[in-house]
């Protein structure tokens, strides 16, 4: 019982200290520093400032011109990708962001893919 | 006895010796040459008005033996005359004369036993006043009461050695003739007289004196008249005259000029009626003889000749004969004129000569072994034989009435009949011409562009036209018509057409009556011709059996125009061979114009034709109708556009076969109307390989697609019970695409991609009954087939299969081969699962979870992916999303089931049964990432969610959230393994307890799920 109360008590210390915590915090990126050419690999990407964005991956021999478009927003390290689909409708991607700097992007998925660009 | 005769005749002799001295002395007493001067000096006065004198007058009895004459010696009469050139009008030295007096005085008979003049000259002139020097006898004292009648006898009349000289000032006229020799004798009866008189004169010289000279010459005159005057009117004789030398002219125009002269003729003429009449009269002038017959009359009054002769020659030689015509008559007809021959000519000369009119000269002449030639003219004519009729009226136009000729030029045989009117102005031909001829030899004549030509032909023609159009080869004026045959023929227009023939028949008409195909027609002709060949160097051979063309010409012979024409035409067979085209024909007619070089139609029929279109496209047919024409355009982007062709086209039984496509196309039937900027195609029934197909429907703007500017647009109802996708996929893969993209080698494959056509935007409705694709039939296929400028588009196309009742939309582009793109928009309504992967293997790739169940099952699919010349996908590429709702489906991975009702304390018995799934999934690349769904096995619900690798790892969350709340981590890699954790998903599919992150999540489930199923159709009535 006394395991109880002790155990009530402590949520009700905790869930206000947590209410007022964010507990969603993430590190947030600056966007302008996606905009630009990464490489990983045989995988290009190109992020344009405006949102909209291009990749292609020259294994599957597929040139730039052939790459295939995106739109990309960057909320903190939320980074979306919505891939725009020929004949109508988008595929969407999230990748959280874990590192963005002027010459490294690193981002991953929640089935645990990796991604690491070099910026050119 | 003997000397009694003797001493008799001695007697009589001596007496007559007595006799003849006794006149003597008494003559020469009474009648001396002194007294017979005296006496006739005394009388001359009394009968000549002029002086006279004279040395002696003496009886002669020997000068006029055996008559008594008086034989008058040194005459001279002078007669002074102003402006005479001699007092002297005659001088002679001995004039004899022997009349019987007897018979004068008894019988009134007088009768001149001699009258001779020799050794004299009379000079004979009038004055201008007319006066004339002969005027020198005083009139006579007629004693009217003397009735009495006289008859005369002139045994001889006779002069000798004496020169005429003749001076008329009044008349203009002078002769002087010498050594004038005239022999006289006959007698008179009055009113009747009769003789023989000869002439015979040394040189002649007359002129005239007027401003129109005229000179007449002979050097000697042999002439002889016998014949009677009756009633001193009617003469009726026989003349003969040889003139030598003879010359005629007038002023500068020689008329004759030496020639010699000879006359015979036996000629009766009227004195007062002023007529002639010949027979048997014989004018030679040298050795050129003509026979005169006929009678000419003179009207003084009318100054009026009427002339009335028929004539005849002897066999003459025409060149020279024609040398003797003065030119003051034929002019310069002959200047650049050659003739020869053997002529004869008889003919007659009718008609009046006068100051208005001449006589009409008829001929008919015989022309043997003649010759032909006239400068400018381009044929020379031997061996021509002919009769003909020449009407010379000078009062109109000559002209020649050809009975028969023949005549060689050259090698070339031909006759001739007809007539030439105007002979000797215009030459009005109208002939009718037959020939055996060699074409080589008439191509001075003919147009240069046919100069190459060879032949032979036997021709018969018929010929209106006048000299100046056949010297200036102006054909088109001629009014002809005519048949060649003819034989080895090589016609030759320019170096660029050549019609060859063994044998050909050719009809022409000049000029044409009808112009039906408005080409300038200029000449019509009918040909036929067992064998024909027409070649056009470099661009066109035909040959042709049993050829019948009916067709017209423009004006070959100017240079300037191209060739036009327009032909019927009906042929047993035709071979065609151009640089592009090789074809052959049965029984082909209809008809061809060619109104200039860039335009041509052609109106054909045919049983039967066989063409190979080059580049290995063939096509066969049987019966074909064709009206079609073409218009030249050098600034066409290709052939096609250059020529313009537009057709309509009737087609049974006929058979195309295209190389880059592996199986002829047929075509039971084909009714179809073309032309440069669309193709409606009425009805075409077709069979390629393995399906058949019925096409309607109309192609557009062809021209545009042609030239760059636009794409070709069409709309086609395609009905088919049968098609083989496979094969006519095979066929037709890469139609114009490229070289450049068709060059590019495909990657891990042997076998090239479908490329889909360029410049097109075609839609084609389709109503199949079954087809076959892969190894699958599908039944009822209807929809739209688009085909957009490199783009194939299967529109909403529904299908039904075994498996499913499907929905198609999809998008297949091949920019390159070995970057393919392929789109789906793909519904399958109520479809076994099992049997969907079997008819899509791909679907297991793509949603490998889906071999997992079995049941009837929606599936909506999207996806696009980038393909491989061996159309492997491009994962990189990938992009999908897909919905499936399903209920009652079966778990057949009883393990994975096990394992998962193990792990989540299922009860042992629960049914490994899905009672209802609803699930959304995207592709990315080879991420499956399938959204949160919730699935309601027996009692418990559970939400799956997860990630599937297309290598097969996988992901897998199941928040089981009834009865109770718990999770389930799958992980698949090489091994599968389980993780038990809490429910992911617990409020997911509580909209009032969702989070941030759920809501999102269902709003992109919605999302996908509307956006799949926007574009399924409502299910028709079939």
């Amino acid at each position: 019982m006394k395991h109880s109360i002790r155990l009530i008590l402590l949520i009700a210390i905790l869930v206000p200290l947590c209410c007022g915590c964010d507990w969603s915090h993430k590190p947030k990126f600056d966007e302008a520093l996606l905009a630009g050419y990464w490489i990983e690999g045989t995988v290009h990407e190109y992020y344009n400032a405006n949102g909209t964005g291009y990749t292609w991956d020259t294994a599957d021999d597929v040139t730039e011109e052939e790459a295939q478009p995106f739109t990309w927003t960057l909320d903190g390290a939320t980074l979306t990708q919505n891939h725009k689909m020929t004949m109508g409708g988008i595929v969407p991607k999230t990748y959280t962001v874990t590192k963005l700097t002027a010459s490294t992007l690193m981002y991953h998925d929640n089935f645990g893919t990796f991604h690491s660009f070099i910026k050119q | 006895m003997r000397k009694g005769i003797k001493i008799t005749l001695i007697t009589l002799v001596s007496l007559l010796g007595l006799l003849v001295a006794g006149i003597g002395i008494v003559l020469l007493t009474v009648f001396s040459p002194a007294r017979l001067t005296k006496i006739v000096n005394q009388e001359a006065p009394n009968w000549l008005t002029c002086d006279f004198h004279l040395d002696r007058a003496e009886l002669t009895f020997f000068k006029s033996f055996p008559h008594l004459g008086i034989d008058i010696q040194d005459v001279t009469l002078i007669n002074r005359m102003f402006g005479a050139p001699t007092d002297t009008l005659l001088h002679v030295d001995h004039c004899v004369a022997s009349l019987n007096v007897r018979k004068l005085m008894r019988d009134k008979h007088v009768e001149v036993n001699e009258f001779l003049v020799k050794n004299g000259q009379l000079n004979i002139f009038t004055n201008n006043l007319g006066q004339s020097n002969l005027n020198i006898l005083k009139p006579f004292n007629k004693d009217t009461t003397d009735t009495t009648s006289y008859s005369f006898h002139l045994q001889k009349v006779e002069t000798q050695n004496v020169d005429l000289r003749y001076i008329n000032i009044a008349s203009g006229l002078v002769a002087d003739v010498d050594n004038v020799n005239l022999t006289a004798n006959g007698s008179w009866n009055d009113p009747d007289a009769e003789g023989k008189i000869k002439l015979l004169t040394d040189q002649l010289v007359f002129k005239t004196l007027h401003d129109k000279k005229i000179v007449a010459k002979y050097d000697q005159l042999d002439g002889a008249f016998e014949g009677s005057l009756n009633d001193l009117d009617r003469l009726e004789g026989t003349l003969d005259l040889t003139l030598d030398k003879a010359s005629f002219s007038m002023d500068t125009d020689v008329y004759l000029d030496q020639q010699d002269i000879t006359l015979h003729s036996d000629m009766k003429a009227a004195l007062a009626d002023q007529t002639l009449q010949l027979q048997n009269t014989q004018l030679s002038l040298d050795r050129y003889k003509l026979a005169l017959e006929g009678s000419a009359s003179r009207d003084t009054a009318a100054n009026d000749l009427a002339l009335n002769l028929n004539y005849e020659t002897g066999n003459w030689p025409l060149h020279d004969v024609l040398e003797l015509i003065p030119r003051a008559i034929i002019g310069n007809a002959l200047y650049d004129l050659s003739l020869d021959g053997l002529v004869h000519l008889t003919g007659q000369v009718k008609g009046h000569l006068n100051e208005r009119q001449s006589p009409i000269i008829t001929t008919d002449v015989n022309l043997v072994n003649g010759s032909f030639a006239k400068k400018d003219f381009p044929l020379e004519f031997q061996k021509i034989n002919s009769t003909f009729h020449l009407d010379l009226n000078p009062n109109d136009k000559t002209s020649v009435q050809v009975k028969q000729l023949n005549a060689y030029t050259g090698r070339n045989y031909l006759t001739a009949t007809g007539s030439i009117q105007d002979l000797l102005g215009e030459m009005l031909f109208d002939l009718a011409l037959t020939g055996d001829l060699h074409v080589e030899d008439f191509l001075n004549m003919l147009p240069d562009k046919l100069a190459h030509s060879s032949g032979k032909a036997k021709a018969a023609l018929n010929v209106k036209c006048n000299y100046d159009q056949v010297a200036r080869l102006a054909i088109d004026q001629w009014v002809a018509d005519g048949t060649f045959d003819f034989t080895q023929l090589n016609l030759a227009y320019g170096d660029s057409m050549f019609i060859t023939s063994p044998a050909l028949n050719l009809k022409f008409f000049f000029p044409v009556k009808q112009k039906p195909y408005k080409i300038g027609e200029w000449i019509y002709t009918q040909i036929q011709a067992p064998k024909l060949q027409v070649r056009q160097v470099g661009s066109m051979d035909i040959a042709a059996n049993d050829a019948h063309l009916d067709g017209y010409l423009n004006n070959l012979t100017d240079s300037t125009l191209p060739l036009k024409l327009g032909v019927k035409y009906n042929m047993g067979t035709v071979k065609v061979k151009t640089d592009s085209l090789m074809a052959d024909l049965t029984q082909p007619s209809g008809t061809f114009v060619m109104p200039d070089n860039n335009q041509m139609k052609l109106d054909y029929s045919g049983s039967a034709i066989s063409a190979d279109l080059g580049s290995g496209l063939l096509v066969k047919s049987r019966a074909l109708t064709l009206n079609a024409a073409t218009h030249y355009n050098p600034k066409g982007s290709n052939t096609l556009m250059q020529w313009n062709p537009t057709a309509k086209l009737s087609l049974h039984n006929g058979v195309v076969t295209v190389p880059a496509i592996e199986y002829p196309l047929e075509l039971p039937k084909l009714v179809a109307d073309i032309n440069p900027k669309q193709c409606n195609i009425t009805k075409g029934d077709g069979k390629l390989g393995n399906s058949d197909f019925s096409l309607s429907g109309k192609i557009s703007q062809i021209d545009d697609y042609f030239n760059g500017k636009d794409l070709m647009k069409g709309t086609l109802e395609f009905t088919s019970d049968y098609i083989d996708l496979n094969q006519i996929m095979d066929m037709f893969s890469g139609l114009g695409v490229s070289d450049s993209v068709m060059a590019e080698k495909p990657e891990n494959s042997q076998k090239d991609p479908f490329m889909v056509p360029y410049g097109m935007n075609i839609r084609m409705n389709t109503h199949i009954k079954k087809a076959l694709y892969e190894d699958t039939y599908f039944r009822n296929i209807g929809g739209f087939l688009d085909l957009k400028d490199g783009t194939l588009v299967l529109e909403e196309m529904a299908v039904t299969h075994d498996a499913a009742r499907m929905q198609l939309t999809a998008m297949y582009q091949s920019p390159r081969k070995n970057h393919l793109f392929l789109g789906l928009d793909f519904h399958l309504l109520d479809i076994k699962i099992d049997q969907l992967i079997a008819l899509i293997p791909e679907v297991d790739t793509i949603l490998p979870m889906l071999k997992s169940f079995a049941g009837n099952a929606e599936f909506h699919f999207a996806i696009e992916t980038n393909l491989k010349s061996n159309y492997d996908l491009k994962y990189s590429t990938l992009r999908g999303a897909a919905a499936i709702n399903g209920q009652n489906l079966v778990v057949l991975d009883q393990e994975t089931f096990g394992n998962i009702a193990k792990k989540l304390r299922f009860k042992k018995n629960t049914p490994n049964r899905i009672d209802s799934l609803s699930a959304e999934m995207t592709i990315f690349k080879n991420e499956i990432d399938v959204y949160p769904f919730l699935v309601s096995i027996d009692k418990y619900q559970a939400i799956l969610s997860g990630r599937h690798n297309l290598n097969m790892d996988y992901q897998y969350n199941i928040s089981l959230i009834k009865p109770i709340r718990l999770g389930l981590d799958i992980i698949g890699t090489d091994k599968r393994r389980f993780k038990l954790g809490k429910a992911k998903y617990a409020t997911l599919f509580r909209p009032e307890r969702q989070n941030v992150v759920e809501q999102n999540v269902m709003q992109l489930k919605t999302r996908i799920h509307e956006a799949l199923k926007a574009n399924v159709k409502p299910p028709s009535a079939e």
